[in-house]
């Protein structure tokens, strides 16, 4: 049981930075990311192509790959903030999940059932607790993703940046009328969501997975941990995450193994009905 | 059920008429291209499906076609090797099947709404996947094969002509449906649910029959492929391929059956012709994407809207907006004597709306404290208070729109405090400060969909004259606030209930229009045999139409009595413009009395008035 | 852009992909009644007209089947085809869902006038087409990806399958790796439960002693994919050799895992996680030893010949590949092998069946006599039995210094194999 669990960290710690930044896109621009997962991936996929194009080493090709992950971040952040500044939350949503059927559609081109030598930073030696070896890489993450967790809601509190992303994300039309650059920001937001997904993928795709798919889907497994935190407190949402990847580690071997993917959705549906329970109406007044 | 087969008829004739000529392309088609349009028609159910829950009822589900799982599996059960139903019997008992799976799936939706239930959905969507692919359902065990029926037809001529058959029937019920009472009340649902309530729509029963009727057809489709492919095969209800088909609907515009039916070509035909070109069906997946994004940000790029649109400019059906109908005046000497009073006016008849010592809390504040008023029937009483005095607070209570609230409300005697809103909607009306009506119906749909069970397509005629309408075949989207507003007055009383609740009827209209609106309100109680309560800020209009007036501020009545007396109060004056104003008016009232009156001493006429 | 304009290019655009979908639509349904007429004659120059139908995208490996089959066709008709006649490849993506796979075989079979199917090798195929195939006289001889290929009447695996891959690594593994306590992880299609329990209660009478050792079966879903757990779990049982089931990286996965969380064991996995890349991939962790002192070694029954044996038909294979570059791998050997005793069977019934139908290609298929691959434990054929498991052994693979070998201590040479056959499945 303990071993599942430690073992579940490594899951964990890409759950809670995804859900991270799922609650960081909610609260700015308004919008369920489910594509995240999908960016993600597609920006750590490109880490292969460095490698297999340039021959370049772990370092260089891993932060080429952030920076990718970053440009598909502005590039989806450019159409959303040209096309959708003013639609509603469902709307916004909605394209993001069209935007994963597309990226996926090109993820797939790129891990084609080989195996890959993807470039692993994280690679080295484990750190046995309780008789189980965590890779450190796995635990660097989740304390990465706490302390993303933490160091965000610390910035938009106390930055002046951080207090314009919060007037965009109340009123944007107001806030562009202040002079705040609501395009610029909202792209910066998309493109730094990006950039965290593709590390965050990065470090637990060398020991996982053989197609595309599975990547993205684990968008869902950190909404399930971001509403938690009522897509509100992005803390609750790391630790979360944490606890959804221990969670899975733990039914996966069992019994129930083949219904782990029912997991986090049993998460989301609970969490849902409770939250929004009294929610008689469509509108509130 | 008046009007529906009028209103029903164009569509399903144009229909009817596209899908004959389909059935009849396949017999010049060859085998392979009958079993891809066979497929097709499949498909384009599933748009139904989607159609009905997204694009009537306005609800973000994308497990319609998931659902259709239920309907496969039951088809292979049923009509596999081992099976003992036939073919066309076992669609139908997959379909009825799924119908407790899909009321099962609209629960969520009930308090879940937009992106909220799209997460929902998506997850039961991956649950459907992760059961199917842990292959504990039938049909990937043992691999229970189907036949596909040919009706002793050649190629796949059979097959073909049960899928568009089937979707022929389908889609009439759509479009029946869509122009009955339950379609209408899903257009509503969508748009604004309080004001769906309000008009009697039971919010719950709408949005599960949705469901309901989504996952029969759903589940319909489903089947259909089984009978195509020869086996369940859960790979179908893959998360990405529920999504695409969504994204399709979206793009499609598969509310309407035409929409529909072009989804089912369109993905049938295109992912064939990938497959002739030798082309990725990633392709297909990317541009169907691509296309949603687009409808996405564009509504009226939606196929089917384009279409309806075209065709319209085409045939000039569209109504023309009409003479404008001449706005009513008021006789100076005022309403309150001419009216036809009710015969049994001031007999003991119980008053048709009756709050007795109603109080509201929102947390610590205290919006209404203690308020009673009396709505006699066959007379106009008048709520007046400044903005923020409970006005609507109080409206929402008696009508059903707050959950928590002391005291009782009473309509024509009877005690409806333990009714919800669409149960209180047969005895109370209400309209909304809000624009609330439903943009894509006729102001005929929507007096018919508010109306009472049972009322007449003459009564309801005979409401839109009284209103002043004579668009009642325009959408209400066309026609101007003025209008609207009298319509939403409109389908109050085609509700023939015992009180109705204006809510601010005259804000926005120009003294004209005012007049106009209360020459029409003053003669509703005694023509429609009810009580009628004006919120109002209008003075003028309350002067013209109320008998009776109840002040309001700050949550309580100050004030209650006839209109005449009740405007002269200073009080009144100052709830609403503030003390010191209220003075210097009561100063001129005693200059115009001529009488000699004590002077404040901090206030000297003509000095200025201190802060 | 504003708004008015979008719509207008919009429709533009809807109009014109209308009007292309329709003339398209147009020309395709007067090619088909023209190629009815070019299909039914024989004679000397009728092409032979087969088909593939693949699972390429959505990120699985099979897509290399093609290029191998391409290949073996292609040296084929340089030599004149068989019996004169050139052979014509067409081949499609199903992309593992059973709709598409339905259209294609409907596509290839009733527009194409295809004859047979060679190296079909499709997550949907057997699945969906079976009874499709069987009503059209379609023979298929290709990758079996699923247990459903190996008990068709039409459809001819030229791999081993999960069950006699499964049933020939519990052989390796019991007599010659003997280990501790073994952790099997299922990661196959899980409809196939029923008959693997069946199956190992034959083995473990057949071989008293091994129930024992079996500690755990795991099955775990494919699309998670996270190994950690699995392993970890693995680990806290104590088990010493891991049964692997899986596609190559996933294989790989595993390992990595096991060397994060610390489980010291033997992994040995079914053909499907042979490739060649998986040496360079592991690195010093596929060695011996390298997860620690219980580690023997990475092993896999490759269900044909490594691409590094000796054999002069691997060696031409091997050739051929590299000067056609296609890359040499498990699963172009697939397509490769499936193309060789497809075009064996056709030499030896063209003089007694007219090869450029259907029905008398599946009459050759049907009656050819056993042919000797140089790939196959066993010579490969098709048969008239309702069901074809006609390869019922693997050859065991051992990485070391960063290749496969053969491994030592397999009972038939160079390859493991099951004498005789496996009980039929209890329904």
């Amino acid at each position: 049981m303990v071993a599942e669990m430690l073992a579940g960290l490594v899951p964990g710690g890409v759950y809670a930075a995804l859900a991270v930044c799922i609650v960081l896109m909610y609260q700015m621009l308004g919008v369920v990311n489910f594509a995240l997962g999908a960016m993600g991936g597609l920006g750590a996929c490109m880490s292969l192509l460095f490698v297999r194009w340039f021959g370049l080493g772990p370092v260089p090709s891993t932060l080429a790959a952030v920076v990718c992950g970053g440009i598909i971040g502005v590039v989806v952040g450019l159409l959303v903030a040209r096309y959708f500044l003013e639609a509603s939350v469902e709307l916004r949503t909605t394209v993001t999940i069209a935007i994963t059927a597309g990226l996926i559609a090109v993820g797939d081109r790129i891990l084609n059932g080989a195996t890959y030598s993807f470039p692993n930073l994280f690679a080295g030696p484990s750190l046995e607790i309780f008789g189980t070896g965590v890779p450190i890489g796995s635990l660097v993450e989740v304390a990465a993703a706490l302390l993303l967790a933490v160091g965000v809601q610390v910035f938009l509190r106390t930055t002046y940046l951080g207090a314009q992303l919060r007037a965009m994300s109340e009123r944007p039309i107001t806030a562009g009328l202040l002079g705040i650059r609501v395009r610029t920001l909202t792209v910066a937001v998309w493109a730094f969501a990006s950039a965290v997904a593709t590390i965050a993928v990065m470090v637990v795709l060398p020991t996982s997975t053989t197609s595309f798919p599975p990547l993205a889907y684990l968008v869902i497994f950190a909404l399930g941990a971001a509403l938690l935190g009522l897509l509100r407190n992005m803390v609750i949402a790391a630790v979360g995450g944490v606890l959804i990847g221990m969670l899975q580690s733990i039914v996966q071997p069992s019994a129930i193994g083949r219904y782990t993917e029912a997991v986090p959705f049993a998460v989301i549906v609970l969490v849902m009905v409770w939250w929004r329970r009294r929610d008689v109406w469509s509108e509130a007044r | 059920m008046y009007g529906l087969k009028r209103a029903s008829g164009t569509p399903l004739a144009a229909m009817l008429c596209v899908v004959i000529v389909v059935m009849a392309l396949g017999f010049v088609l060859s085998s392979y291209w009958q079993y891809v349009g066979a497929v097709g028609a499949a498909e384009a159910i599933f748009g139904l499906s989607i159609g009905m829950v997204y694009g009537q009822a306005g609800m973000l589900s994308l497990c319609q076609p998931a659902i259709g799982a239920i309907g496969a599996w039951s088809v292979a059960y049923l009509s596999g090797e081992e099976g003992w139903v036939p073919l066309p019997w076992s669609l139908f008992l997959g379909a009825i099947i799924a119908i407790p799976i899909g009321l099962a799936a609209g629960l969520p939706a009930l308090r879940l709404r937009r992106v909220n239930l799209a997460i929902v959905t998506l997850g039961f969507v991956i649950v459907i996947d992760t059961v199917a692919q842990a292959g504990q359902v039938a049909g990937s065990q043992e691999s229970i094969f189907v036949k596909t029926p040919t009706w002793d037809l050649a190629g796949y001529m059979g097959l073909y002509l049960l899928c568009w058959l089937s979707f022929a029937a389908l889609a009439a019920l759509t479009i029946v449906l869509r122009r009955s009472r339950w379609g209408l009340s899903w257009l509503a649902i969508a748009r604004s649910e309080r004001a769906a309530a309000a008009m009697g729509v039971s919010v719950m029963r709408a949005k599960l029959t949705a469901f309901a009727i989504a996952a029969f057809i759903a589940a319909w489709a489903g089947g259909l492929l089984v009978a195509a492919f020869g086996s369940a095969d859960p790979s179908n209800f893959d998360p990405v391929v529920v999504l695409t088909l969504f994204a399709l609907a979206v793009m499609m515009g598969a509310g309407y059956w035409e929409g529909a039916l072009a989804l089912g070509i369109f993905s049938a035909v295109s992912s064939a012709l990938l497959e002739q070109w030798g082309l990725t069906p990633d392709l297909g997946t990317a541009l169907f994407a691509i296309g949603a994004i687009t409808v996405l940000g564009n509504e009226d790029a939606a196929f089917s809207v384009m279409i309806r649109r075209q065709v319209a400019r085409l045939t000039k059906r569209r109504a023309a907006a009409g003479e404008p109908v001449a706005l009513r005046s008021f006789t100076p000497a005022g309403a309150a004597a001419t009216v036809p009073r009710p015969a049994d006016a001031g007999s003991s008849r119980p008053p048709a709306l009756a709050i007795s010592d109603m109080t509201v809390n929102f947390g610590a504040v205290r919006a209404l404290d203690d308020v009673s008023l009396t709505v006699p029937c066959g007379e106009v009483v008048g709520l007046v208070g400044p903005n923020g005095a409970g006005k609507s607070t109080l409206v929402d209570a008696a009508t059903g729109f707050l959950a928590t609230y002391s005291g009782s409300v009473r309509v024509d005697g009877a005690q409806i405090d333990a009714l919800p809103a669409a149960k209180r909607a047969r005895l109370v009306r209400r309209t909304f400060q809000q624009d609330r009506t439903i943009g894509e119906l006729t102001a005929e749909d929507y007096l018919r969909l508010a109306a009472a069970p049972g009322t007449s397509g003459k009564r309801i005629r005979e409401i839109i004259e009284f209103v002043g309408c004579r668009n009642s075949r325009t959408p209400l989207s066309s026609l101007d606030v003025r209008l609207r507003r009298l319509l939403m007055i409109g389908a109050c009383l085609t509700g023939a209930p015992k009180a109705i609740l204006v809510d601010e009827p005259a804000a926005g209209l120009s003294v004209e229009e005012s007049i106009d609106l209360a020459a029409r309100l003053v003669e509703i109680p005694g023509r429609f045999d009810c009580g009628l309560l004006v919120i109002e800020h209008d003075m003028e209009l309350v002067r013209l139409v109320c008998t009776s007036l109840v002040v309001l501020d700050f949550g309580k009545v100050i004030a209650s009595g006839p209109t005449a007396e009740i405007l002269q109060r200073p009080d009144v004056a100052a709830a609403y413009l503030g003390d010191d104003v209220a003075a210097e008016k009561e100063l001129e009232d005693i200059a115009a009395r001529g009488a000699r009156a004590p002077v404040p001493d901090d206030k000297k006429a003509g000095e200025p008035h201190g802060r | 852009m504003s708004t008015s304009n979008r719509r207008s290019i919009v429709r533009r655009c809807m109009a014109f992909a209308a009007a292309a979908v329709a003339v398209t639509l147009a020309a395709s349904a007067c090619a088909s009644s023209s190629s009815d007429a070019a299909g039914g004659s024989s004679g000397g120059s009728a092409p032979i007209k087969v088909a593939q139908i693949t699972t390429i995208s959505g990120g699985y490996p099979f897509g290399a089947v093609v290029p191998g089959t391409q290949a073996y066709f292609k040296l084929i008709n340089a030599q004149g085809g068989i019996d004169g006649h050139k052979i014509q490849f067409i081949y499609g993506d199903d992309k593992g869902t059973a709709s598409q796979a339905a259209e294609l075989a409907r596509l290839y079979v009733l527009q194409d006038h295809v004859v047979a199917m060679v190296g079909n090798t499709s997550l949907a195929d057997c699945n969906t087409n079976a009874s499709f195939y069987a009503s059209n006289d379609i023979g298929v001889i290709g990758g079996g990806t699923e247990p459903l290929c190996f008990t068709q009447p039409n459809w001819d695996p030229i791999n081993a399958g999960p069950y006699y891959g499964k049933v020939v690594q519990w052989q390796y593994t019991f007599n010659e790796l003997k280990p501790t306590t073994v952790c099997e992880i299922e990661q196959n299609d899980p409809t196939s439960i029923p008959y693997y329990n069946q199956l190992r209660t034959w083995f473990e009478a057949q071989n008293p002693g091994v129930a024992a050792t079996f500690k755990e079966i795991t099955y775990t879903n494919d699309a998670t994919q996270n190994p950690t757990p699995a392993v970890a779990h693995a680990k806290a049982l104590g088990c010493d050799l891991i049964q692997l089931s899986t596609v190559a990286p996933n294989m790989v996965a595993f390992v990595k895992a096991a060397k994060a969380v610390g489980l010291d064991a033997t992994f040995i996995t079914l053909g499907s996680g042979y490739d060649t890349s998986v040496p360079g991939t592991l690195g010093a962790l596929g060695d011996p030893g390298a997860l620690g002192p219980k580690d023997k070694g990475v092993f896999v029954g490759a269900e044909l010949a490594a691409v590094n044996s000796t054999n002069p038909q691997v060696q031409l294979m091997v050739k051929t590949f590299k000067a056609d570059n296609v890359a040499a791998n498990f699963w172009s050997e697939i397509g490769w092998v499936s193309a060789a005793v497809f075009v064996a069977a056709l030499k030896e019934g063209a003089s007694h069946y007219n090869i450029t139908t259907a029905s008398g290609v599946l009459k050759a298929l049907q009656h050819m006599t056993p042919y000797d691959s140089g790939f196959a434990a066993n010579p490969l054929t098709f048969g008239t039995a309702k069901s074809h498991p006609g390869n019922r052994g693997s050859q065991m693979l051992l990485i070391k210094n960063g290749t496969w070998v053969v491994a030592p201590g397999q009972n038939a040479g160079d390859y493991e194999v099951v004498k005789g056959l496996l009980p039929a499945a209890k329904s």
